[in-house]
């Protein structure tokens, strides 16, 4: 009995601590984040003079001219489309060539994943030269379906070995029962290891999001039409090489971030629950 | 499935064939791109024409928008004129070498455009030249620093000049005055230092190429411009004694904290900006082009700017450069659209004018340019321009490493400097290499031509 | 037969429209381009045949051997410190009920943020003049306040990393508490009857449970080190005095501001055949060690 009080207290004592320790990991990832809000309120001099604390006065307009000097709603869209496009062709071809090379048996199964882990190590320099000579042929230069095709091909191979990682923690026995039912392997993918996977899918489809918005070099060179641009590339009108508006930069960076976070946040909650109700514990 | 796939292969076929064409020969795909121009002409498409520029921020873009982009539209108003910003040079780099780009690129000035002459990615304007008399536009020492291997590629945007800045409410605050020449200025940091404000303001964490404004104006200042001009023109060495010692007296400056705190590397050119108007630093080695920064971020601030102090056998030097090169691609779909473009640039002088005196542009390097035309503007920057141009006449004229320095050797001493100042190489072998560049350029006769 | 024919078929209808699209974009341009690493080639125009001669001047070039080292630095800092403190923190998190998404989706965030914002700020905090330093001095921890985090070439790389880890640790654990979250819960109290301590629970339920996703982070931490570019050129690009110059940086300096593309298409060659390499080097060990992720 009394034994089992103390270990009640032992392990209230660790739980604290362990709460403590989670907490400063929090502000660790959290206040730089909160800094680049906070200098959004701030006046440009003040941001260049002190970059880094609370503003000495607030300013508040510079949410409002960097959103049209910016051009975002536009922009907005135009990543938004893009992103969404993006996700659907990756998650498709993806999802297929995953499952294949989790759960199916075939020949060239280890040639395929070697071969989308040595993809990883090609840098995009390598390729954007070819890429945009190419395009520039077929005239794909300065069209969304060129960002379209370049950034899916560019996530493919990462995200094919994630979502292979996570496909093959799911027992292999479910399928085989639902093909003794007489599904075929599409059918079985689609009825059984989709739903199980879900949010699995909804992973791979925040990180292609964010890496689409986020990307800043191909969107540049491949798009020259203000209005087709991506937020990535808006972000330029506000960091000239010389004197450029500080302030303009952070609230531009806050513009473009927030999307992201808020977006992150709501699927978070879609994500948890497909975590927890999911029967992969089945 | 099956179509898709054979379309697919047929599709990477093209591309692997296509950039070996590419590869191979420069003249395949110039050939490729002058069909394209047959087809175009042939359309009843309004003419279009984009010109690059460099990043700028919004409120710079505004006012180009005003001094360049508008004229130009009504100058031209049955063509399209674009003008696109490039943050860095890989875009740019990218869609010229595929085939694509800008018709008018504007370009970091000589020694970068000579990078795109040798891959024959812009085209030769002799020809433009003379149709426009250009020769006798431009001051002999820009113009004559557009060529490349004897053939005109680019003309100069800008004409600009290394200074010593002044922040003049701490000097005054301290009793300090303005030295004449080099001991005056040694013994004037001592006393700065004491103080515990930083002699001179220098930070290039952000763009570590910032140290070419440093090294350009110790060896022109204090190592001599005739020494620099001999060994360009091979009648000297660049490790010649007079520019060695000037390098020493560099990274002696540094190394004792005169020259950015010895932190110049954790320090960002921004910084260095708001460290020196902020009176955390009393000067500050800068070009021409700083002061309208200044003018526009810190209005307040009580600056002035003058020559490096002099030094006693070589007297007050100005270490010129020209800003930037507007060159032509080679894969502009309509050239002689472009020459005219950059014709109407250099002779609209009123917009030329009412740009300087409203923008703080830099002024174009141009024979008819005319301070009188200036009068009422900002005194300090007219103060400026007038610096530039007596040093023209006066022939106090030194060497930015931009401009008149061989490619390879720029970008040698601008990845290199820091190490000199970090004492991980010695200022002996970093000259020896610099040298090595400049028998490389002189055998294969691109060495720029220094007035 | 037919029947069976179709089942051989059916894993290369799924694999190959991936397949097709990568190697039509990435692969197929990026092998014509490695073609060019024979070339003296400054990367827009004509292009002069000169064998292996780049690849010898790679094996004389003192930079790549230094920025190798670099890589190599940023390896051993990146198999361990993320890995750990990830794993660590999605245990934890894992026994949580109801913050757990509050921390989950808290220790994520940094990862959706653009290299080119956090990057600027974490150079502002690593600032002398007015960074971090300025709270050391405060607290009177004189040494720590005079440290030039970015500017002190001994330094430099470890201040990089620090601010990368920070960014990608996250991404590490939330990999890490999906996995956790799969493992089958019969095993857990299985190990209870049985009478496991929580650590005992931890080494026999948990990391088997989890080892497939614990060699894919392996590996890909193991390619990524060679790889990583962009908080090294945002922070420091390659300075002070190349004190942090790394594979990646100095490809990019070589192909666009020396304009030495061939020699940079070369440097590229070997950089995927050091992550190649290591790809199957890891794969041999993994499977000799049990940890094979198939």
């Amino acid at each position: 009995m009394n034994n089992g009080v103390k270990n009640n207290v032992k392990d209230k004592i660790s739980s604290f601590f362990k709460m403590v320790f989670l907490i400063l990991m929090g502000i660790f990832a959290l206040v730089p984040l909160l800094q680049v809000l906070i200098n959004a309120f701030r006046t440009d001099r003040e941001n260049k003079t002190m970059p880094l604390g609370l503003p000495k006065e607030w300013v508040f307009n510079n949410f409002t001219e960097t959103w049209e000097i910016g051009g975002y709603a536009t922009a907005y869209f135009n990543s938004l489309l893009t992103a969404f496009i993006v996700i659907i062709i990756v998650l498709t071809v993806v999802g297929l060539g995953a499952y294949a090379i989790s759960k199916l048996e075939f020949k060239l199964r280890g040639f395929f994943t070697a071969y989308f882990f040595v993809a990883i190590s090609l840098p995009g320099f390598l390729y954007i030269v070819p890429d945009y000579f190419v395009m520039n042929k077929l005239g794909l230069v300065d069209t969304r379906w060129s960002l379209i095709i370049v950034y899916t091909a560019m996530q493919i191979p990462f995200n094919m070995l994630l979502l292979r990682t996570f496909l093959a923690g799911i027992p292999r026995e479910l399928e085989e029962a639902a093909k003794i039912d007489g599904c075929n392997e599409l059918n079985s993918l689609l009825k059984i290891t989709l739903p199980i996977a879900k949010p699995m899918f909804l992973t791979i489809a925040i990180l292609v999001f964010v890496n689409v918005w986020n990307e800043f070099l191909w969107s540049n060179t491949f798009i020259t039409t203000e209005s087709l641009k991506l937020v990535a590339t808006r972000f330029v009108k506000f960091t000239g090489e010389y004197g450029s508006n500080m302030a303009r930069i952070y609230t531009a960076s806050v513009i473009t971030i927030a999307p992201v976070i808020i977006l992150y946040l709501f699927f978070s909650r879609k994500f948890i629950e497909g975590m927890t109700s999911g029967s992969v514990k089945g | 499935m099956k179509m898709k796939r054979i379309l697919a292969l047929c599709l990477a076929g093209v591309m692997v064939f296509s950039m070996a064409a590419c590869g191979n020969s420069g003249g395949d795909s110039s050939s490729a791109s002058g069909k394209d121009t047959s087809k175009e002409s042939g359309s009843k498409d309004r003419e279009k024409l984009i010109i690059s520029c460099y990043l700028a921020d919004d409120s710079q873009v505004a006012v180009r928008e005003k001094y360049i982009d508008e004229p130009l539209k009504a100058a031209f108003p049955d063509v399209d004129i674009e003008i696109k910003m490039y943050s860095d040079r890989q875009s740019l780099q990218v869609e010229v070498a595929g085939g694509g780009g800008p018709d008018i690129l504007d370009l970091d000035g000589p020694t970068d455009v000579a990078e795109f002459a040798k891959a024959e990615r812009v085209l030769d304007l002799g020809e433009f030249a003379e149709k426009y008399g250009w020769k006798d536009m431009f001051f002999d020492w820009a113009y004559n620093s557009c060529f490349y291997n004897d053939k005109l590629y680019s003309l100069p945007t800008s004409f600009e000049g290394m200074v010593l800045y002044y922040n003049m409410d701490v000097m005054k605050e301290n009793g300090w005055e303005k030295p004449t020449n080099q001991e005056e200025l040694v013994e004037l940091m001592k006393k700065i230092q004491e103080k515990e404000i930083i002699p001179i303001s220098f930070g290039n964490s952000n763009y570590q190429g910032a140290v070419d404004w440093l090294y350009s104006t110790f060896t022109s200042c204090y190592g001599g411009p005739e020494a620099v001009k001999a060994a360009m023109e091979g009648n000297g060495k660049f490790t010649d004694p007079a520019i060695k010692d000037s390098m020493q007296l560099m990274v002696d400056w540094w190394q004792e904290g005169w020259l950015g705190d010895k932190a110049s590397q954790s320090i960002t050119n921004e910084d260095m900006m708001a460290f020196f108007a902020e009176g955390r630093s009393a000067m500050m080695i800068n070009g021409t082009w700083a002061s309208n920064q200044l003018l526009a971020t810190y209005p307040d601030c009580n600056w002035d700017s003058e020559m490096m102090p002099q030094k006693e056998d070589i007297g007050e030097i100005l270490p010129f450069a020209t800003g930037g090169g507007y060159a032509i691609n080679a894969n502009s779909k309509n050239p002689e659209l472009a020459a005219e473009v950059l014709n109407y640039l250099f002779t609209s002088l009123d917009r030329h004018y009412q740009s300087i005196n409203e923008a703080g542009y830099q002024p174009y390097p141009l024979k008819a340019f005319d301070l009188a035309e200036l009068e009422g503007m900002d005194e300090k920057l007219l103060d400026q321009y007038k610096l530039l141009m007596s040093a023209q006449e006066n022939k106090q004229i030194g060497y930015c490493s931009w401009t008149f320095y061989p490619s390879e050797m720029r970008v040698y001493m601008n990845e290199n400097t820091d190490a000199l100042f970090l004492d991980s190489l010695t200022v002996d072998d970093y000259l020896t290499q610099a040298q090595a560049y400049i028998d490389t350029a002189i055998a294969d006769n691109t060495i720029p031509v220094l007035p | 037969m037919n029947s069976f024919k179709k089942r051989h078929i059916v894993p290369y209808l799924f694999i190959i429209p991936a397949f097709i699209i990568h190697v039509c974009i990435v692969t197929g341009p990026a092998l014509s381009t490695l073609v060019m690493s024979l070339f003296d080639w400054n990367g827009m125009g004509n292009a002069k045949f000169i064998g292996f001669k780049n690849f010898t001047e790679i094996f004389k070039d003192p930079l790549v051997k230094l920025s190798v080292v670099h890589n190599i630095q940023w390896l051993l800092i990146f198999i361990t410190i993320p890995l750990i403190l990830g794993f660590v923190v999605a245990i934890i998190v894992s026994r949580l009920r109801r913050s757990q998404m509050f921390f989950r989706t808290i220790y994520f965030i940094p990862y959706v943020i653009s290299a080119a914002v956090a990057g600027k700020i974490w150079t502002a905090y690593m600032n002398p003049y007015y960074g971090l330093n300025q709270v050391f001095a405060q607290l009177g921890f004189e040494n720590l306040s005079e440290v030039l985090w970015l500017g002190n070439p001994k330094i430099a790389l470890y201040a990089v990393a620090f601010v990368d880890n920070w960014h990608w640790w996250g991404f590490i654990m939330v990999l890490f508490l999906g996995a956790l979250q799969q493992v089958d819960t019969t095993l857990y109290e299985a190990a209870r009857v049985d009478g496991a301590t929580r650590f005992q629970e931890l080494i026999h339920v948990s990391i088997p449970g989890i080892k497939q996703t614990i060699a894919f982070v392996l590996i890909m931490t193991i390619m990524w080190s060679f790889l990583t570019f962009d908080y090294v050129y945002i922070m420091t690009n390659g300075g002070p005095a190349n004190a942090t110059e790394i594979m990646s940086t100095y490809i990019y300096k070589n192909a666009f501001v020396k304009y030495r593309a061939g020699y940079a298409n070369a440097l590229c060659v070997i950089q995927s055949g050091i992550c190649v390499l290591l790809y199957f080097l890891q794969k041999y060990i993994s499977k000799k060690g049990g940890m094979d992720d198939e």
